[in-house]
């Protein structure tokens, strides 16, 4: 055990942090949500072209064959600098990785990677969102090999500015976790359309995704027919994963701004003091648990069932950071409405995205303590029409 | 960056888990036996672990802050009922940043001596000569350590009374303002600054891992609790909201874990103000973790946790003063917002940024 950086990751460090200095934007994250996208496209283009996406991915897969731990560091630093966080595409790229053809792999990862081509993730549907595995989208088979595509897809992040959709659909007649495939679909194939989700906080992010008669060629096929469910895991798995989604960066970005407030006002409120300090110590549990858990990779293995304690730990300290902020700020955000209001609902939505806070306590229960499952009344899963 | 336990580290935690569960405590009653306390000091003195902070020129076997939070997890999380944590851990550490002769020394790692550090009556730091105190994890202490006049030295005390402490793992005697010394050796000299702050992070760092393996038993007979007992025609454990409570306590339990393990590296790896910064960090995670975790299993247990017989009582009550001793939470909380919250450090939010 040692919490030390090696020489190469404290040089690494180091640069990165010059960089960050002399690139991360000064302007705050623009509220409007395509000013937004756009935003965070061009900072997730230039991290790529100063070498900071996809640290640790493979060099034949257009990543740099670093360490897991230097994902960490990238949002340690990106966080302690308000900088804004990296792009949350580490699920989709390592489904790709591990589960694509070599053809797949040299076609998607370089552009995924550079932030080129956007990608979104079609699992939820208005019938499926906890229970996955009832989706009813459904890929026909054709005689040429491809696939017809029929069905609708719901909380699709970034659907409207995205170029392809990593798409979860069921063999029609298939039932429960059986008869998934995942299928890599352009956005732009007639029968496909995306219409935006209005969230709390205004915001355009998500999208409904219609499949109306879509032709998807053969080669789309993700995996092998039928594998979609253990792929959908294993991507969920990473997007559980705190720093491989950024997340632990938009944290200590928060706390960082909270603190340099609390530091300038010379009559700060004791409780606030003690709140900042309690949401000090969060973070640090976070940050630690984010590094055990890379290490745990450090001999290759993947993100398993214990990715859900992290994902509810990282779930504890979001509510409590921007909940804290809420009161740091006070009236001010109330009264004129900025990014806080959506940094607080986004906080809210941690405990519901990706596996909600009850689905994770399942897990962890029953997957990492051993718990008897619970008996559950028949399945009512539907099957494709 | 690496924070994998070693395969050095990994094997003494298996050795002291296998020790800690033969020397825990089986039932409430088992604890007032005098016989097994005595065999069991000489068995942690055969395997080395007596002189984990002292050097080998004294019969010690020094290792690092992360081996010590280790055997103390593990002691703590089968209630073994020994004062390493006084004793081998305080006391020794304070006498060899002190420099007291080697003969001292080697008495506390040969287990033929033992030592409890004196605290203030609030259990929040080191006791002064003078004031009242009392002597913590004392089990067959022949004295207590206080500091001296100077504030930099230390005195050897007689110990008064036995407190009727709720702990019932651990031994708590009174320490008078006139208590008599007691000679047991050339103490050493004085401490400077440095030496205090990384001796307050060891024994911060140690109680948090006594917390962590409080949580873990806790955690671990809770489950199994709820594996075997049925109501409903089904074990209660089957139940989501009975699952939730425990996959929340295995949250906490991690948050702990990785503030520890953290701090226990940062003890001999970082300059003293940052070790200290750790080490507060991590007793505040534990002491309200560990409140949370030690309730859930009460919880958990339902009727049977409240009786004598089942140990879940004896957990909170080892965790409670854990929980207390060398600052709560709240205590932690508010050096914390001092140092985080003063302009000169601000800045630096990341420990490891400075190492």
């Amino acid at each position: 055990m040692d919490f030390r950086d090696t020489p190469e990751e404290k040089s690494f460090r180091a640069e990165l942090r010059e960089w960050i200095g002399r690139h991360a934007p000064r302007e705050p994250i623009p509220v409007d949500a395509d000013e937004r996208a756009a935003f965070l496209n061009d900072w997730h283009r230039e991290l790529h072209r100063a070498g900071y996406i996809g640290l640790s991915f493979p060099q034949d897969c257009g990543g740099h064959g670093k360490l897991e731990i230097y994902e960490a560091i990238l949002n340690d630093e990106l966080g302690a600098a308000e900088a804004p966080p990296g792009p949350p595409i580490a699920h989709i790229a390592n489904a790709i990785r591990i589960f694509g053809s070599d053809a797949q792999r040299r076609r998607h990862l370089p552009t995924l990677l550079s932030g080129e081509v956007r990608w979104c993730q079609g699992f939820s549907e208005p019938g499926a969102g906890s229970d996955l595995a009832s989706l009813s989208t459904r890929a026909t088979r054709e005689a040429d090999g491809g696939y017809r595509v029929n069905g609708q897809k719901i909380w699709t992040s970034e659907a409207i500015w995205s170029d392809w959709c990593m798409l979860l659909a069921r063999e029609p007649g298939s039932v429960g976790q059986k008869g998934i495939s995942v299928l890599l679909v352009p956005l732009a194939t007639p029968g496909v359309d995306a219409r935006p989700i209005v969230t709390a906080s205004g915001s355009r992010e998500f999208a409904e995704v219609f499949f109306d008669d879509a032709r998807v060629a053969a080669e789309s096929l993700l995996g092998t027919a039928g594998q979609g469910w253990e792929i959908a895991m294993a991507l969920l798995a990473y997007e559980r994963g705190p720093a491989d989604m950024g997340w632990v960066a938009r944290m200590g970005s928060t706390l960082q701004r909270l603190q340099g407030l609390l530091s300038e006002d010379p009559n700060v409120d004791p409780w606030l003091r003690i709140e900042l300090a309690r949401a000090h110590v969060a973070l640090r549990a976070l940050q630690i648990q984010v590094q055990r858990s890379l290490s745990a990779r450090l001999d290759g293995s993947r993100p398993g069932p214990e990715g859900s304690v992290d994902k509810l730990l990282m779930t504890r300290v979001d509510q409590r950071i921007h909940g804290l902020m809420m009161d740091v700020l006070g009236a001010p955000p109330l009264l004129e409405e900025g990014r806080e209001l959506d940094l607080y609902f986004w906080s809210r939505a941690q405990s519901i995205f990706g596996g909600t806070q009850q689905i994770q306590r399942d897990i962890v229960a029953q997957r990492v303590l051993g718990l008897p499952r619970v008996r559950r009344a028949p399945s009512a899963a539907k099957p494709g029409k | 960056m690496d924070a994998r336990l070693s395969e050095e580290q990994e094997l003494l935690r298996a050795t002291a888990e296998q020790v800690a569960r033969k020397l825990g405590s089986g039932s409430p009653e088992a604890l007032d036996s005098e016989d097994s306390f005595d065999l069991g000091w000489a068995e942690l003195a055969e395997i080395g672990l007596l002189g984990m902070r002292l050097p080998e020129s004294a019969g010690g076997m020094p290792t690092t802050g992360v081996e010590v939070a280790l055997v103390c997890a593990e002691l703590g999380r089968f209630l073994v009922p020994l004062p390493f944590l006084g004793s081998a851990v305080c006391a020794s550490e304070m006498l060899r940043a002190t420099g007291a002769e080697r003969e001292l020394l080697g008495r506390l790692a040969s287990g033929t001596l033992r030592l409890a550090p004196v605290l203030d009556p609030r259990l929040a730091r080191l006791a002064h000569v003078g004031e009242p105190g009392v002597a913590w994890d004392a089990s067959g202490a022949t004295a207590g350590l206080a500091v001296d006049e100077t504030g930099r030295g230390l005195v050897c005390l007689e110990l008064g009374e036995r407190q009727r402490a709720v702990d019932l793992t651990r031994a708590f005697h009174f320490v008078a303002p006139d208590a008599p010394r007691h000679d047991v050796g050339d103490l050493g000299g004085s401490l400077d600054g440095e030496s205090l702050q990384r001796i307050e992070a060891l024994a911060m760092t140690s109680l948090s891992a006594d917390l962590l393996g409080i949580m873990e038993g806790a955690l671990e007979e809770s489950v199994a609790h709820v594996t075997q007992r049925e109501q409903f025609g089904m074990p209660v454990g089957a139940f989501q909201a009975v699952q939730h409570l425990a996959a929340e306590a295995k949250v906490s339990l991690e948050a702990t874990r990785s503030c520890l393990w953290y701090a226990a590296w940062a003890v001999d790896q970082l300059s003293p103000e940052d070790a200290l910064l750790a080490a507060r960090t991590a007793k505040a995670c534990a002491a309200v973790e560990s409140r949370s975790v030690t309730e859930t299993a009460l919880q958990m247990h339902g009727g049977v946790g409240f009786t004598w017989e089942y140990m879940t009582h004896v957990r909170v009550r080892r965790a409670l003063l854990s929980q207390q001793s060398f600052g709560d939470e709240r205590a932690q909380l508010g050096l914390i917002a001092e140092s985080r919250l003063s302009p000169t450090l601000r800045r630096n939010s990341h420990e490891t940024l400075r190492s």
